[in-house]
């Protein structure tokens, strides 16, 4: 059976295609507003500015996004990291266990998941590093680093 | 279409269960125990958690949708009445948007019954019950467009049951993902967040039912 | 009236050429990747695999604006020739999705240090994969040769829109994915120039390989079709 184009309305087809444009046009002028009110805090990760006005609960699980502070240190023996992030507003004092991912270090950026301690420091249960989107070759004579095989 | 053929439609539905509310019972009941078993699996505590117990709502009634709307052209098949309806002029348009406003309407009793009962079982602090009714209301009617278009699509498939849910869930993530925050943002009392996340919803939701009346002639065989 | 015969010049003549071109440009591609292309000053050597990621994940954006195309195609005009290049995109383009998500995930564990995070842009691509994994059940599932294409070309409609949503997913909120480096708006690409050339050899190379793909599989389709149609007459 050949399906037939749309069944011709009678009447107001125009009106019809009006209405829905219409609508469209309202939807995403509702979706433009929306969009600038909720801000780039949407889904992933808060700033540590974000965190702090919203007040997260210790014991909360959340996302914290940012760059690293120089200061990064890592303890093979304990395996304690610790680390501070920042947004150039608010800092936080980062403790994590195990080793960082090759590419966590000073001045990049860096997601960490975990929870607050009642002094503000966060403790974290997974460290990622976050890379810009800038690709450049090595400086002459700097050779790339060795831990990324 | 007349908006009035859509209601007559819809109305026809809506009588029809009154008179034979065992689809309806069975959506709630399949609602309620979603919410209870969610849950007793996830753990009380967490559930509570204002970010959680949204998200097991809103994937308990899109399930309880998914059943509901699955059986709402069985009527027209046993019939046989469907080739006539489709046969009137504008009648595919009608009977999609009729039934997309019943299963809304079931939707939204089965949706208090839920949401009652998720209230009641975890002893939610509401910090805003208008915003969290508002952001209920616009989930409610934004989920059913996508799931009768599924339903309407594989309606003479032997396994629409299998092929619907698949077809559906990854269209209805922002409308899902939407409803849970603006409801989060409601029961943790952010106001803003809330209307902005009902905003979006509300937007999607216009998007996908321009979307659907536009493609439902060709869809529905 | 619906032509179902393949046309000539696509068999004949287009798709030995296309794949030749295919295999040549893939060979550059993986020498200029592999050996032309610099190393990245922070991620090292891993970072080439960009040079598979990208082109796949833009190849398949390409395939899924193809099924767009296709589905309204036949739509519009009932010539199964759009159908059958729709299925043959979908399917390529789930391939080169599966191809880009595996390939990002193996690039991500030693930048990122996760295999898997749920942030915007992972979660955006895997729900497109999974959308148009559906497009192929559901065809796979209907019988009946213009049903089913009418069928799929619903889904293919509205499927499509996820796409540019994949893409702008970053830009639009907090994300770990980083930002568009060569599609972006308001500026130049962000990376060496050797890189870009790199990059851009790799994507006509699997555009090429898109277009082979296609070629063959549209046509196997089409054969197929005009086989059924006759045995109904």
């Amino acid at each position: 059976m050949s399906v037939a184009r749309p069944a011709g309305y009678a009447g107001g087809a125009g009106e019809r295609r009006l209405l829905m444009l219409t609508a469209l046009a309202v939807a995403i002028g509702i979706g433009y507003f929306a969009f600038q009110e909720l801000g780039p805090s949407a889904v992933y990760y808060l700033t540590p500015t974000e965190a702090k006005e919203r007040q997260i609960a210790p014991g909360t699980t959340v996302r914290l996004g940012g760059q690293v502070e120089p200061g990064l240190t890592y303890d093979e023996a304990t395996r304690d990291l610790r680390f501070i992030i920042t947004d150039g507003v608010t800092r936080v004092f980062v403790l994590g266990r195990g080793a960082p991912p090759a590419l966590l270090r000073e001045g990049a950026g860096a997601v960490v998941e975990g929870v607050f301690l009642n002094d503000g420091t966060f403790r974290a249960s997974q460290v990622i590093a976050k890379h810009d989107e800038v690709y450049a070759p090595p400086s002459p004579g700097v050779t790339p680093p060795h831990r990324t095989p | 279409m007349s908006a009035r053929r859509a209601w007559l439609v819809a109305a026809r539905e809506l009588r029809a269960d009154l008179r034979q509310p065992d689809g309806v019972v069975a959506a709630a009941t399949f609602m309620a125990a979603l919410i209870l078993l969610q849950s007793i699996v996830v753990g009380p505590q967490v559930a509570r958690e204002s970010g959680v117990a949204p998200a097991l709502y809103w994937i308990a009634l899109l399930f309880a949708a998914l059943v509901t709307a699955l059986r709402s052209f069985d009527r027209e098949l046993e019939d046989d009445a469907l080739d006539a309806v489709l046969a009137l002029p504008g009648g595919r348009d009608a009977l999609y948007a009729g039934k997309v406003l019943a299963l809304a309407g079931t939707l939204a009793l089965v949706g208090l019954v839920g949401g009652l009962l998720a209230i009641a079982f975890l002893d939610l602090a509401i910090a805003l019950p208008g915003h969290l009714g508002l952001a209920t209301a616009l989930g409610i009617v934004a989920l059913p467009g996508i799931v009768v278009l599924d339903v309407a699509l594989t309606l003479r498939l032997r396994a629409r049951a299998a092929l619907v849910p698949v077809l559906a869930l990854p269209v209805l993530v922002p409308q899902l993902v939407a409803a849970t925050s603006a409801s989060a943002a409601a029961l943790a009392g952010d106001a803003s967040a809330s209307l902005a996340w009902s905003a979006l919803l509300l937007a999607i939701a216009l998007v996908y039912a321009v979307l659907g009346l536009t493609i439902v002639p060709t869809a529905i065989e | 009236m619906i032509t179902t015969a393949p046309p000539r010049a696509l068999t004949v003549r287009i798709r030995p050429v296309l794949g030749l071109a295919s295999v040549a440009a893939a060979t550059i591609a993986t020498a200029m990747a592999l050996l032309w292309a610099p190393p990245d000053a922070v991620q090292g050597e891993v970072q080439r695999i960009m040079y598979v990621h990208v082109p796949a994940a833009w190849t398949a954006y390409l395939a899924f604006v193809v099924v767009f195309l296709g589905s309204v195609g036949w739509l519009w005009s009932r010539r199964l020739a759009f159908d059958a290049v729709a299925v043959a995109s979908a399917e390529v383009g789930v391939l080169f999705t599966g191809l880009a998500l595996v390939a990002g995930s193996i690039w991500a564990k030693p930048t990122w240090g996760v295999w898997w995070t749920w942030e915007p842009r992972l979660i955006t691509t895997a729900i497109m994969f999974v959308m148009y994994v559906g497009y192929l059940l559901l065809r796979g599932l209907s019988p009946g040769i213009e049903q089913r294409a009418t069928r799929s070309a619903v889904i293919g409609i509205v499927a499509v829109l996820n796409v540019p949503v994949v893409h702008l997913s970053v830009t639009w909120m907090n994300a770990l994915h980083q930002l568009p480096t060569v599609l972006r708006p308001g500026g130049s690409p962000a990376l060496d120039e050797r890189m870009l050339a790199t990059l851009l050899v790799g994507v006509l190379a699997f555009t090429l390989i898109y277009l082979w793909m296609v070629a063959k599989r549209a046509t196997l389709e089409l054969a197929r079709s005009a086989r059924v149609m006759e045995g109904l007459r």
